[in-house]
């Protein structure tokens, strides 16, 4: 699927690069390099590219292509915790156990790829503007698509803006460790955003979200603690902490989300930003996201840049059929960190600003916390993860 | 009432709330630490990164699509 979707990325650049030799086009491009890397040892290099071609004043096409190259840290059979009861010995783990998804859960020195793409083009009619995108994620055992269709309206003067936004996901999900295993994941999603001027200093954004998943929704890669389940590898072994069992979940998933953002321009070229998102789905997992910024302008040799603080907490309550273990078998069980109860603490500084009338540069570091109380005893992580993002993006103008 | 009835009824309580800003009184929406950060070119790996470790999703109106580190 790589070539292809390569294939696609460079006719779709050559396209751009074919319109943007028209009369009257304009190019906008960037380039960044993100990198992520998490206490659980996964590290994520992730470089990314957009090409925008304006045609006209009202015509706009896009392209945004980016790489995810993810790594995992070897695992250490010897320190681990869940093959520590003498039945193994260190270092023999590897003829039962074979490199597993590194997001998901452990991994022997596990490396893999993901590649999206997506293509964008957008109409403008006077005040209004239709926008419609394609998107494409390939990996090894995940291929992903989507399309999206938005309508935007300035009203009263442009004090007043509604989106309304419709998108659909097919997605395939599969597994390294199991060739015939493959199953089908689908979402539709709607939302209406209003955004709206309060005053000459302040402006509101309030966004409602209505999205139904269905399909399988678990990880193939995830297993559960069972004390009575049957083995299907040894039905004759009773220990728990050898009886692991695949994670199950419900095949639908209907979720909303409410944002409320507030912005505030405040003396001194400097602004204020606080939103608040709450999230709630029909497997009783309820959110809440509270997020400020303050941003200050800085004047530079390059010009005015902005200077801004972050700070985001998180808080969920658990999926109704979360457990760490499951004493006897339940219809569905998983012990996914993120189905528990926990909260999370983020902490970011950006930094960004033109360079010169040519070009824009962006330089973002965030920090990130999660907080629980659950026994990690059966996990391979210690305890629960921190991580930091690195950012780099440059933007020709 | 539920929670999400109150937070839905003081959403459409602000709405009406807000006054006509005139063209000429506009110049602070284009400094640039009013952009809100969903417009940022870094905010979509960012965004990315607390899907990989939360399950909320949505509420931004964003595009992309499924991955496997969901």
């Amino acid at each position: 699927m790589r070539l292809p979707l390569m294939g696609l990325a460079l006719a779709g650049l050559g396209s751009l690069a074919l319109a943007a030799g028209s009369d009257n086009a304009q190019v906008q491009a960037s380039a960044g390099y993100n990198f992520y890397q998490s206490s659980d040892g996964v590290m994520v290099n992730s470089p990314q590219a957009g090409v925008a071609t304006t045609l006209d004043q009202r015509t706009v096409l896009t392209l945004d292509y980016g790489l995810d190259a993810v790594s995992a840290a070897s695992f250490n059979y010897a320190q681990s915790k869940t093959h520590n009861n003498g039945d193994h010995s260190p270092g023999n783990c590897q003829d039962c156990h074979s490199p597993v998804d590194a997001l998901s859960g452990a991994s022997l020195n596990y490396y893999e790829q993901r590649q999206f793409v997506t293509l964008g083009a957008e109409q403008r009619f006077g005040e209004g503007k239709a926008k419609v995108s394609w998107y494409h994620s390939g990996e090894h055992d995940y291929q992903g698509q989507a399309v999206h269709a938005s309508w935007s309206q300035d009203l009263a003067g442009r004090d007043t803006n509604l989106t309304a936004d419709l998108s659909h996901e097919d997605d395939w999900v599969s597994s390294t460790i199991n060739p015939s295993f493959g199953a089908g994941r689908y979402g539709n999603a709607a939302s209406l955003a209003l955004t709206q001027l309060l005053s000459p200093r302040s402006e509101m954004r309030a966004l409602l979200d209505y999205a139904t998943n269905s399909g399988y929704q678990a990880d193939p890669y995830a297993f559960v603690i069972c004390g009575t389940c049957p083995n299907p590898n040894n039905p004759g072994n009773t220990d728990p902490e050898e009886n692991p069992v695949p994670a199950t979940a419900p095949s639908e998933r209907d979720r909303w989300d409410l944002g409320l953002g507030f912005k505030l321009s405040l003396p001194g070229d400097s602004a204020f930003e606080m939103s608040y998102r709450y999230y709630q789905d029909t497997w009783d997992v309820q959110a809440h996201t509270l997020a400020l910024s303050w941003a200050t302008q800085i004047n530079t040799r390059w010009g005015d840049w902005v200077l801004e603080p972050e700070y985001r907490y998180y808080t969920q309550t658990q999926a109704y059929f979360f457990q760490n273990s499951y004493p006897v078998a339940q219809a569905y069980m998983t012990r996914d960190l993120k189905l528990a109860n926990y909260s999370s603490h983020w902490l970011g500084l950006d930094f960004r600003g033109p360079l010169g009338d040519l070009f824009a540069a962006e330089f973002r570091y965030g920090h990130y916390m999660r907080l629980d109380s659950l026994d990690y005893s059966n996990y391979f992580a210690d305890g629960p993860v921190s991580a930091d993002t690195l950012q780099f993006v440059l933007s020709l103008q | 009432m539920s929670l999400r009835w109150k937070i839905l009824l003081l959403a459409a309580l602000a709405v009406p709330g807000c006054a006509t800003v005139d063209i000429s009184e506009k110049q602070d929406f284009t400094k640039p630490s009013m952009a809100f950060d969903r417009d940022r070119p870094s905010q979509a790996f960012v965004k990315h990164a607390w899907l990989v470790q939360e399950q909320a999703d949505g509420g931004d109106g964003g595009e992309g699509g499924g991955c496997g580190c969901r």
